[in-house]
């Protein structure tokens, strides 16, 4: 026996073991966000997803040897490829995925430790995400407005059912906005003179939730940001925005591979202090993954 | 498979950042100054512009006395599988594909995609149908002179209690 085999034989002391499991772990939810992500995506050849999703599960349980490596890196490979060809259909979240099966690709290369470097990626990937997003957000003449949150609520894509329980005309609303949607839809001289459909009175409990929102999505964005930038002052509460930033997501639009892809990001990130939050990651990623699968969606959120 | 260091490695790592850093600057100016979408492209700016999916394309072909016909461009596949039994398979794809080509030439205002966008409406057997409308059995000779695409986006105003719909 060798030198370096009788030391991989020492028992692993306690934070060896919690350091290797969720290393797997981590792979593990990424691999089904990419499954998830992939079985979802019709405008991609069925034969170059179930290609790309093969590699990905059989590199997990071989991911310590060189023919998991090799997998990984043709998975890799295969998604850089699809989003080469339409990158314009490409959702962000894609985009997400690929820098990560990258990352997963490159260790696999130099044969690094992904769980040890995963943090630092996973830290500037999110910095980036938050940044580039209250960017735009910032200089987009729409959304400062109010008119997107609008256009989210007044089509019933958030809160329907609680603003129905605090607004008596909720249901007159959405009724006469989908109305209008399907008129102006339709309709191509009302669309080529810019026609406009008007809506009904609003109320000001439904103006100031779309403007509340418009806020609240904005500062939380902003902050999630700064917690990133400066983590060790934020501590634990760099989760908790992690999870306060998807829940207020959730409640918008059926988002949830790019939030199990945020909340990955979170998992990778946490450290001693915040170990405890992994759990909560881990059952909230399944949840967002079966749910994107089978179509579940709570009615009383949505 | 020989390690290749943490040097290396953290080269690499820092040029997938870069790559990421590169692609989002990238489509953050070409949503400001160009047609791209803010939705897609690896920008991150969702949720500061209406869904692509609040776009509506039309194909207008214009008859030799100036008689406009039109034709909604639908953008799922499932609104030209519900017609697979009223119109040929490959009449159907060519028309998603028209879809395709026109909603992504609104997406990334790319005009190097008018040609195949214009070469895909030809292929299909276009006919005046009634009321202004194209239709491919059933309505009567066409032979137009020129086509186009416009497309729609409808935005809501809650300041004007509106839902409008602005040409692209």
């Amino acid at each position: 026996m060798t030198g370096v085999q009788a030391v991989s034989r020492l028992p692993m002391t306690g934070l060896e073991a919690i350091s290797e499991k969720s290393s797997h772990a981590w792979l593990a939810v990424f691999t089904a966000i990419v499954c998830a992500h992939l079985i979802g995506t019709p405008h991609i050849e069925p034969i170059e997803r179930w290609t790309a999703i093969a590699c990905f599960l059989c590199a997990l349980p071989l991911a310590q040897g060189p023919a998991g490596r090799v997998l990984q890196i043709l998975g890799a490979v295969l998604l850089v490829r699809m989003l080469v060809v339409d990158w314009i259909l490409f959702a962000n979240h894609g985009f997400l995925i690929t820098y990560f099966s990258l990352f997963f690709a490159v260790c696999a290369v130099t044969r690094a430790d992904f769980w040890s470097h995963g943090a630092m990626f996973s830290r500037t990937m999110l910095a980036l995400l938050m940044g580039a997003a209250l960017l735009h957000k910032l200089v987009s003449p729409y959304y400062m407005t109010g008119n997107q949150i609008a256009d989210m609520l007044l089509r019933g894509d958030g809160y329907t059912q609680i603003l129905a329980t605090a607004y008596d005309g909720m249901a007159d609303v959405l009724l006469a906005t989908k109305t209008a949607l399907y008129e102006l839809l339709n309709d191509y001289n009302l669309q080529q003179v810019g026609g406009s459909t008007e809506l009904p009175d609003l109320g000001l409990i439904l103006l100031f939730v779309i403007y509340g929102m418009t806020a609240v999505s904005v500062f939380v964005q902003g902050l999630l940001e700064a917690a990133l930038i400066w983590q060790r002052w934020f501590g634990i509460w760099l989760h908790r925005l992690i999870f306060c930033f998807s829940l207020l997501v959730y409640t918008l639009r059926p988002e949830n591979i790019f939030l199990s892809m945020n909340l990955m990001m979170g998992y990778a990130m946490t450290d001693e202090r915040a170990k405890g939050m992994r759990l909560p990651y881990i059952i909230v990623i399944a949840y967002l993954l079966i749910s994107h699968l089978t179509g579940f969606r709570p009615s009383l959120i949505r | 498979m020989p390690s290749l260091g943490q040097r290396t490695m953290k080269t690499l790592v820092g040029a997938v950042i870069a790559l990421a850093v590169a692609i989002a600057a990238f489509q953050f100016a070409q949503s400001v100054f160009g047609d791209q979408t803010r939705w897609k492209g690896g920008g991150f700016g969702m949720y500061t512009e209406p869904h692509p999916n609040s776009r509506v394309a039309w194909l207008i072909l214009t008859d030799r006395d100036g008689t406009e016909y039109r034709q909604r461009l639908w953008r799922t596949p499932s609104s030209y599988r519900e017609q697979a039994d009223r119109q040929p398979a490959e009449i159907n794809e060519a028309m998603y594909g028209l879809a395709e080509l026109a909603y992504r030439r609104a997406g990334s205002g790319d005009t190097a995609l008018d040609a195949a966008m214009f070469a895909t409406a030809d292929k299909i057997p276009w006919q005046a149908g009634p009321d202004g409308h194209l239709v491919v059995e059933g309505g009567t000779p066409l032979e137009p002179v020129s086509a186009r695409v416009e497309i729609y986006e409808l935005r809501f105003d809650i300041h004007d209690g509106v839902i409008r719909a602005v040409a692209k």
